[in-house]
């Protein structure tokens, strides 16, 4: 039987109308999350993942725009329901974890005020039972001394306890969906490992759908079950992880892979894709990778591939994937 | 291979002032005791989380803090001193070394048995004090910081640093020719505009930044040409040791690898020596020849790559190992979770500083500091259970 999305995300396009010009920060993605399942996305800085997530919740600022596409929650478009009805939506039954919980966490308030409140909002509690519920959350990520923590303010936690902190607030309503951007990239590996693990054991206990957006393809493998890879604006492969990992098709999937310096090989030289990614504002013509592109051919230069469907459950924007797997046959060894 | 630097026993404590008079009254112990040496050519990563003093040792090695206490010695020669104030200078020369000398002169008898039982900076100083200005105190002095200007310049020639964040470590009101030709300016490395401008293209072109953008400003280029700025405004002075603190950290994936390739190229093609400071222990394995790694203001574990890596012996270490994630999804590795967080700097746990955190602590680690041991040849563990 096929399973249906919790969360479908069909054609969306947002784009921010600035001084300089348009900004296409996501033209054109598509994806599906599904219950209990971990959706991983990944991209180097301006490839549009936040800017998703953000066009998701519909919190982007004034300049950015949704024109075009579709956010399916339960076959509710999220893009054309009214402010009112998003804010049900918004905490309720799409949560979100930002990566500084410093600039999350509101500082003049107590972690218990902004969880009670969080709370009250979608349910129908009052304030004496919403308390107790706080203190349950947090006892439930692992805050030592909930009963203590609760009425201290963000700036007497620590950066894991603040994440923590905001891990309980998303959950307060049990959410069917979890964005979690870049959760740990500002805090240390060891604290990166607590927070990882405590958001596993979470999902196993609620259900819940995680999107999972990060640079770090460390991550993505050992969290996500299937994957989106994003690069300027537009998803360029899309598998589970397994494949993904063992079986890149496209070009940038395949660098980025070999670029990282890992603690499971050897390697005596790192991969170099060449260039910079390319500015918002100029994207080049054809396929936005092309001028990076160890494979590219005139083609590239003139038409944006389609996403190509390689295999079960796996997509490609690339006119020459099989080049990838040429390329692989060729090179095995020289970057390990 | 001679070490080219040599930290001995670096202590780093930071005042924390309050009330009306700024009294002092605790103290962040950022580097608690850190010795450890960098030999000529090689690559030494210095790996921690947050808060483990890393970037503090960088700081101090570039006298951009004053060492609360330590030696620093750079190609045998003391520069502990050379940005002292002169009176501080002289008591830190004499507490340093005529202290010594003479304690030693009492125990040993003559001056040539003194002489025997000293090496390196000591024995050279030694000669200088016993030979050379007959054991004179204020004569001692003066030696040691006659040309004291040119000893700075030649120190600030020879150790240079890579910043973190591209962004702000270049001014952006100066073009990248003033930025990267101030230090051969400076230090008289070449005659007239000319060659200045050849010094400065030729390092840009090295780094891989065409010399004809040597009169853009910074702004005008991306985060990863700007690290490229960072290390060419480095290498314009031939330095003999780089610090590149966190110099990868803040890049995207895909120009990461740029850079660190790029680092790697200049080392083998200028014969550097690099003090590589990171939290990232994957970026540390790449281009690392040693590693030490360090908690809480302490060395933890030194040791050389392989050994560090297929015989981790401190069990941070291996946490640390454990907690990174590894890009196979057909891994799945067994991971120690670390309870809680680091502890604050300002009181550390008494014994071993990971004792509250540490998964194999027993009673002996929190009433007892654990001495740096070698397990095996050059494989240093600060653990009183490490075998």
């Amino acid at each position: 039987m096929e399973k249906s999305p919790v969360l479908s995300v069909k054609n969306l396009k947002t784009y921010f109308y600035t001084e300089d010009g348009i900004v296409k920060a996501v033209d054109g993605v598509d994806f599906d999350v599904y219950q209990g399942e971990t959706l991983g996305i990944v991209g180097e800085s301006g490839c549009g993942k936040s800017v998703t997530a953000l066009s998701i919740l519909r919190i982007l600022d004034e300049k950015g725009r949704i024109v075009e596409g579709q956010v399916l929650l339960d076959a509710v478009d999220l893009t054309k329901i009214d402010e009112q009805e998003m804010r049900k939506i918004r905490g309720k039954d799409i949560a979100i974890i930002f990566q500084e919980p410093m600039v999350a966490l509101n500082p003049v308030f107590t972690v218990g005020e902004q969880i009670v409140e969080a709370i009250m909002l979608h349910q129908k509690v009052d304030e004496k039972a919403a308390r107790v519920m706080a203190i349950d959350l947090l006892r439930k990520v692992g805050i030592p001394e909930p009963e203590k923590r609760i009425d201290q303010y963000p700036h007497e936690l620590s950066g894991g306890m603040r994440q923590r902190a905001m891990i309980a607030m998303a959950l307060s309503c049990k959410p069917k969906v979890l964005i979690a951007d870049e959760p740990t990239t500002a805090l240390d590996v060891t604290i990166q490992a607590q927070i990882m693990e405590l958001m596993k054991e979470l999902q196993r206990e609620y259900g819940m759908a995680i999107m999972l957006i990060t640079h770090d393809l460390g991550l993505i493998a050992e969290n996500a079950d299937r994957v989106v890879v994003m690069y300027a604006g537009k998803v360029v492969e899309y598998a589970d992880v397994k494949t993904l990992f063992n079986d890149p098709k496209h070009p940038y999937t395949w660098g980025l892979l070999h670029a990282i310096p890992r603690l499971d090989i050897e390697q005596t030289r790192l991969y170099n894709i060449p260039g910079v990614v390319p500015d918002p504002l100029h994207f080049p013509s054809g396929c936005k990778f092309h001028p990076r592109c160890e494979f590219k051919e005139e083609r590239c230069t003139r038409e944006e591939p389609e996403l190509i469907k390689v295999g079960e459950n796996h997509t490609v924007r690339c006119f020459f994937w099989q080049k990838v797997d040429e390329a692989k046959m060729r090179k095995v060894g020289e970057f390990m | 291979m001679s070490a080219i630097l040599r930290v001995e026993n670096l202590v780093k404590y930071f005042p924390i002032r309050a009330g009306v008079f700024k009294r002092v009254v605790a103290w962040v112990k950022a580097v608690d005791g850190v010795s450890f040496e960098v030999n000529e050519g090689e690559t030494v990563g210095l790996v921690g989380e947050s808060g483990c003093g890393k970037t503090t040792i960088g700081m101090v090695l570039l006298r951009l803090y004053e060492p609360t206490s330590g030696r620093i010695i750079i190609n045998d020669d003391d520069t502990t001193y050379y940005f002292m104030p002169t009176l501080r200078a002289r008591s830190y020369i004499k507490k340093t070394y005529v202290d010594k000398f003479n304690t030693m002169l009492k125990k040993f008898g003559s001056k040539d048995a003194v002489l025997n039982a000293l090496e390196g900076v000591d024995k050279k100083y030694a000669e200088i004090f016993f030979n050379e200005v007959n054991s004179s105190v204020g004569k001692f002095c003066s030696s040691l910081l006659s040309n004291i200007d040119e000893k700075r310049r030649q120190f600030r020639k020879n150790v240079q640093i890579v910043f973190q964040d591209p962004y702000s470590s270049l001014n952006p009101r100066l073009r990248i020719k003033s930025i990267v030709g101030e230090g051969p300016a400076v230090h008289k490395l070449v005659k007239g505009e000319k060659e200045l401008i050849d010094r400065v293209r030729s390092v840009l072109e090295d780094v891989g930044i065409s010399g004809d953008y040597m009169y853009r400003f910074p702004h005008e280029f991306s985060g990863g040409q700007r690290q490229r700025i960072g290390i060419a405004r480095a290498l314009a002075l031939s330095p003999k040791l780089v610090i590149a603190d966190e110099a990868v950290s803040a890049l995207d994936v895909s120009i990461r690898s740029q850079i660190i390739n790029l680092m790697k190229d200049l080392q083998h093609e200028h014969k550097l020596t690099y003090l590589f400071i990171s939290h990232d222990l994957a970026v540390i394995k790449y281009v690392s020849d040693r590693i030490i790694v360090m908690y809480l203001g302490k060395i933890v574990e030194t040791a050389a790559k392989k050994d560090l890596f297929d015989n981790p012996l401190h069990p941070y270490t291996r946490a640390l190992m454990s907690a990174i994630p590894i890009p196979n999804p057909n891994i799945k590795k067994e991971r120690i979770i670390l309870k809680g967080d680091v502890p604050s700097p300002v009181n550390p746990p008494s014994g071993c500083r990971f004792h509250t955190r540490c998964y194999m602590a027993q009673e002996i680690c929190s009433k007892e500091e654990p001495q740096m041991r070698e397990i095996t040849p050059g494989h240093w563990v600060a653990c009183h259970f490490a075998k």
